[in-house]
Formats: C-alpha cells, structure tokens, sequence
C-alpha cells in the first residue's frame, strides 16, 4: 500500500523536526531594519545583557496582527528594566509589510529576513515563533502561535522571570 | 473503477514528489490566502451542492450533517 | 556601541534562568500555524428559477419552479482551542413538479407535472464543535444537524478529524457521518382509488465515510484527494412520482439499497504575476445503480485591487443512467423497479458562473450568478437560473 508508506514517512519527517532548543545559544545574527532600528541594520549582539523577545512573523499571519498590540503593550511595561522585542518580518514582498505596521504601529525595532536564512537557523516551523533570549543570550522559552487567553500571561510570567524580577 | 484507481494513484504520486522539495512555514503567504483555500464560501457551497443533488443523480458522499431533500 | 546594558550577571538570576528551562512544557516542540481563532458570521440569500420545460402537458398551467433560500453561519471561539458554530438554511419552494412521462400520439417523451403547485418550506439547523490539540497537531469536529419540511424529516451527525503532518505540509483527513430520514408523502389518498396511496411513513437511512489527504505541494500550489463512500438503505424511491408500465401507471419503485462511491481531486494554484488563483475540482462517482459521473470545476480568482474580485467559473458534468431507469416501460421488469426520474437519466449538464467580492476591513460583500443547462432523453430535465447575495463579518 503506497499510501500507507507515504503517510508513515510523512510521520517519521514530522517527528524529525523541531525549534531551536531551549538553553542553547541564541544564534547569531543580523538583519536589513524595516523600521525603529536606530541602524541599518539590527545586530542580536547589540542587545547581549537584555532579555530580547525575538519575534518572526508575517503580514499574512492572523495571530501575528492581535500579537503586536499586546507585544508593544508587553515592551512599554518591562522596557526600564531591559526588556527589548525584535520582530523579524518574512515577506517576501516588504509592501505587505509596511501596510501592515501602518495599520497595526509598534515601537519596537522591526528587522526583515525575506529569505528566511534567520528564521532557518532558529528552525522556525510555523508563524508566528518567538524566541525569548535571557540576558547571557541563552534560548529561554520557545512560543508557539499566539493566543491571547492563555500564551500572553506565559509570555510575561517568563519574560519577568529572566528579567529576574 | 478502474479510471478511479489510476487517479488515486497518479493524485498520490503527485504528493509523494511534491514532499521532495518542502515548503517551509514563512513561504506560505500565498497559500494563506482566501482564494487559495479548498472552499474560500462555505456557504455557496451548501446552497450549490443542495441544488445539483437535489437536480443530479449523483448525490453527496461527502455531506457531513444536514440533509433533506428538497427535491420536486 | 552600547553593551551589556542593566545586565545583572546575579547567581540567582542565573538560578531562575536555568528553573524556567526546566520547567515542563516550557522546551515543547514547535507546532506550526496553530488553529487561527475568529468570530465570523456569514449569511446568504439565494434565488433558484427553473426555466419552462420543452416537451411539457399536463393539467396545471405551468409555473416555473422557484426556491428562496437564506443561509447563516455563525462560529465563535469558546475556551482556548475550540470553538462551536451554529447555522441555518430556510427554504420556501413553489411551483409545479414531474409527475409522470408518458409517450404522445406521434411517439414523442412527454413530462406530465403535477396538477396542483406545491408551497412548501424546509427548515435546516445545524451545530458544530471543533477543538485543535496542540499536542498531536490535530483537529476534530463533532456536528449534529436537523432538517424538516412538510413531508421529510431528516436527523444527521457527523464525527471528521484532521492531522496536520510533515510539518504541516500535509494534512489527513477522515471521517464518519450518518443521518436518518423521516419520509411522509402529503396527501397520500389524493388519487385513491385510482392510483395507490402515496407512502407515509417510510425511513431511509444513511452511513457515510470518508478518507482524505491534502498537501502544499509548492509555495503556490495545493493539492487535495478525498475518498468517500455512502450506504443508503430503507425507502429511496420518489413517493410523488408515477412511472407508464404497459400503458399502465405504478409508483416510483426503486431498490431499498444503494452504495455510492466517489473520488474528488482538488487543485488550488496562485499566479503571482496576475494576482489570480486557479481551482480545478474533478469528481469521479460511481453506484450500485450503475449511475457513475463526472463532474470538472473550473474557477478563476482575479484579484484587482481596492477589494474587488471577480471569479468566473464553469461546471460540466455527465453522468450515465441507473441500471433500472427508463422514461417508458413497454414490458414489466422481473425485479420490479421503476423510475423515470430524469435525476437517473443519461445526461449531461453545463453551467457557467459569475461572482463578484468587495472586500472591506471587516466584512465583504459578494453577488453570483449562474446558468444551469441539462440534455438528455428524458423530457423533465431542468435548467435554471441562479441568483445570490452573501456577506461574511470577521468580529
């Protein structure tokens, strides 16, 4: 039966993958800024002794509209004690993306990775992902998707814990 | 029949090569738009599957719940 | 360059980092693109008009068979990973139907409606649960619906699941439905003694399943297979219709027993040069009447700009008649079973179609259009106009 052995190895490459695990480095990089970068372009080095909330994410994502509101909310609340949010867009037409910050605006640095080589090192599986990085630049708490009911108050309790209040 | 096993197969062929090259999750802004959904309105669908079962011999196979006829 | 900004390299900081690591469920696998929630309300009126029929006689003046129709959906998120719908069809039909066809004078198939026009209403409603489980990627919908209207009643289920796999580049589907059918022809002693009473409580029943995959072959190109398969048993004759036996005329009588197949392949391309989509849908059916058809879709989304979208599209379908059926019958069947539907005719049918969308921030408006046309021998088969208003809110 094909289609049985289509479906099992279909299984065993789902089992295969998964995120950048948790407690390993962050990796390393550097992206073209798309808006309130204080540079050209946003360096993860540069915010080594924050806890930065790396964010991936796209203009076509449902979850990724109702996430910035409450992210930028998040930022203002914690940015005084060394909290910071990079959100890297994945468009590949950067219009879309501008549309989308026009409507839904943050202050928070927004990066963009058109070719997904970031988002492809941290082994994004779906959007959005976030990635938030304790303040040696250590992998502290993968998220998954973003639901308001339940995943924000995870994000803060973790967010508060590496910030170490 | 037999016409319909040789779809199936050249349909899985189809997907079992397609897995060769994997799109990854941030390239799927054109599969996330409505028209590229299977039924972008469900409920033109119901009204327009209502009509040709009830006009048609082939009735629906798929249909989940909901049912009468309707049919004169 | 600014570094190490408020870094507070303290041990306990340290003790909490590495706390929060293990904590459980905090290292869990990445699933991908979970279940996007939203309130929607989608809401529909349709407008069915059959056209005059060629070889028609009979008793009634002839009225144009017409169907009203207004549909809503309303789905809501309740907890954190599922949510529940409601929905509804009401339906107002009128107009004269089939009745019986019968052979003039000089040899010619010639459908008889009936004398009196039927007004009547169906009333469908449905409800749906579905939850994701973040866990095993999965989805399941459980949905119940009910339909009645003066002589049909119809309770259904159904229980459908879906697995998102291979990092969500495929998705499997399954699943089981099953309804039970309530039969009662109005006015069953209308023609008594002339004819036989039209059956009254009768039953039908229905058991459906079906298996699915669907899968993104490229970052523009869907594809989906579905196979299903449906047991009906129990009375699944027409109780109005009167078919010509040796000159003589008998009631609609077909097998109390039927298995229907059907294989559907769906492709969904996006052309990013024209900002248009393309759907190809094929149905392949097949069933123990011997009744198999093939039905090819054809649409076109054309995105233009400021929300508008115009989406033309064609159907063609063709299907062969049941092994059973014939408009006359000259000679009486061993088995008994007759029917002069043209719904178990060999025919072939074309319609073409036009829909227009504007979208707007929260909800979009559409307008449809379709001409429907059947060929075939038998004299009842229809064409229609169809006409269509819809909105669809996201709160």
């Amino acid at each position: 039966m094909k289609f049985f052995a289509a479906l099992a190895s279909s299984l065993l490459i789902s089992m295969s993958v998964s995120a950048a695990d948790v407690g390993t480095p962050a990796p390393a990089f550097t992206v073209d800024a798309l808006k309130n970068a204080t540079a050209a372009k946003i360096n993860l080095a540069d915010y080594k002794g924050k806890v930065v909330y790396v964010d991936f994410w796209a203009s076509w994502c449902g979850p990724c509209k109702r996430s910035f509101p409450k992210l930028e909310e998040l930022r203002t609340k914690y940015k005084s004690k060394g909290f910071e949010v990079i959100a890297i867009n994945m468009d590949e037409d950067l219009a879309n993306a501008n549309e989308f910050l026009k409507k839904i605006p943050v202050t928070f640095p927004v990066g963009t990775d058109p070719k997904g080589t970031i988002a492809q090192t941290y082994r994004v599986q779906g959007l959005p992902t976030a990635y938030i990085i304790d303040r040696q630049g250590a992998i502290g708490h993968v998220i998954t998707g973003f639901n308001e009911k339940t995943e924000l108050d995870t994000i803060e309790a973790a967010a508060t814990k590496l910030l170490g209040n | 029949m037999n016409r319909a096993s040789k779809l199936l197969l050249i349909s899985l062929t189809l997907l079992s090569a397609a897995a060769c090259t994997p799109v990854k999750s941030w390239e799927r802004g054109n599969l996330a738009r409505p028209e590229m959904s299977f039924t972008p309105d469900p409920l033109a669908r119901q009204i327009q599957d209502h009509i040709y079962h009830s006009k048609e011999g082939s009735s629906s196979v798929v249909a989940g719940s909901g049912g009468g006829c309707g049919c004169n | 360059m600014k570094k190490n900004i408020n870094a507070k390299n303290s041990p306990v900081l340290l003790a909490l980092t590495t706390a929060a690591m293990i904590l459980p469920g905090i290292s869990k696998k990445a699933d991908a693109n979970p279940m996007d929630q939203a309130t929607t309300f989608d809401a529909k009126h349709s407008i069915y008009e059959e056209g005059a029929l060629p070889g028609l006689s009979g008793s009634s003046a002839r009225e144009r068979y017409t169907i009203n129709a207004t549909q809503f959906k309303f789905k809501t998120p309740v907890l954190e990973d599922s949510e529940i719908g409601v929905s509804g069809v009401f339906e107002s039909m009128s107009g004269a139907s089939p009745w019986y066809v019968r052979r003039t004078a000089d040899g010619k198939l010639e459908q008889v409606m009936s004398g009196a026009t039927i007004d009547e209403e169906r009333t469908e409603l449905g409800a749906s649960y579905r939850s994701f489980n973040k866990t095993t990627n999965s989805e399941n919908t459980l949905s119940a619906g009910y339909s009645e209207e003066n002589d049909y009643r119809s309770l259904s289920f159904g229980f459908s699941g879906v697995f998102y796999v291979n990092q969500q580049l495929t998705t499997l589907e399954y699943g089981v439905n099953t309804s039970k059918d309530y039969i009662d022809a109005s006015d069953p002693n209308l023609f008594v003694p002339i004819y036989p009473a039209r059956p009254t409580n009768e039953m039908k029943n229905r058991l459906g399943m079906m298996l699915g995959a669907s899968h993104i072959a490229t970052k523009n190109t869907l594809v989906s297979a579905t196979l299903s398969y449906a047991l009906l048993d129990g009375y699944l004759s027409d109780p109005y219709k009167m078919v010509y036996v040796n000159n003589k005329l008998v009631p609609d009588n077909r097998p109390y027993w039927n298995e229907q197949f059907a294989l559907t392949l769906m492709l969904r391309e996006f052309f990013p040069s024209v900002n248009g989509a393309l759907h190809v849908d094929y149905r392949f059916y097949s069933s123990t009447w011997n009744v198999d058809s093939h039905t090819l879709e054809l649409a076109w989304y054309q995105n233009l700009g400021a929300g508008w979208q115009i989406i033309p599209s064609i159907r063609t379908y063709t299907q062969t008649q049941a092994e059973f059926y014939a408009p006359v019958y000259d000679t009486a069947r061993t088995d008994g079973y007759y029917s002069n539907d043209y719904r178990l005719s060999d025919f072939d049918a074309n319609s073409a179609q036009l829909k227009v969308v504007k979208a707007f921030e929260r909800f979009n408006l559409s307008f449809t259009y379709e001409t429907y046309d059947s060929s075939g021998d038998n004299p009842g088969l229809v064409s229609y106009d169809f006409y269509s208003i819809g909105t669809s809110i996201k709160f």
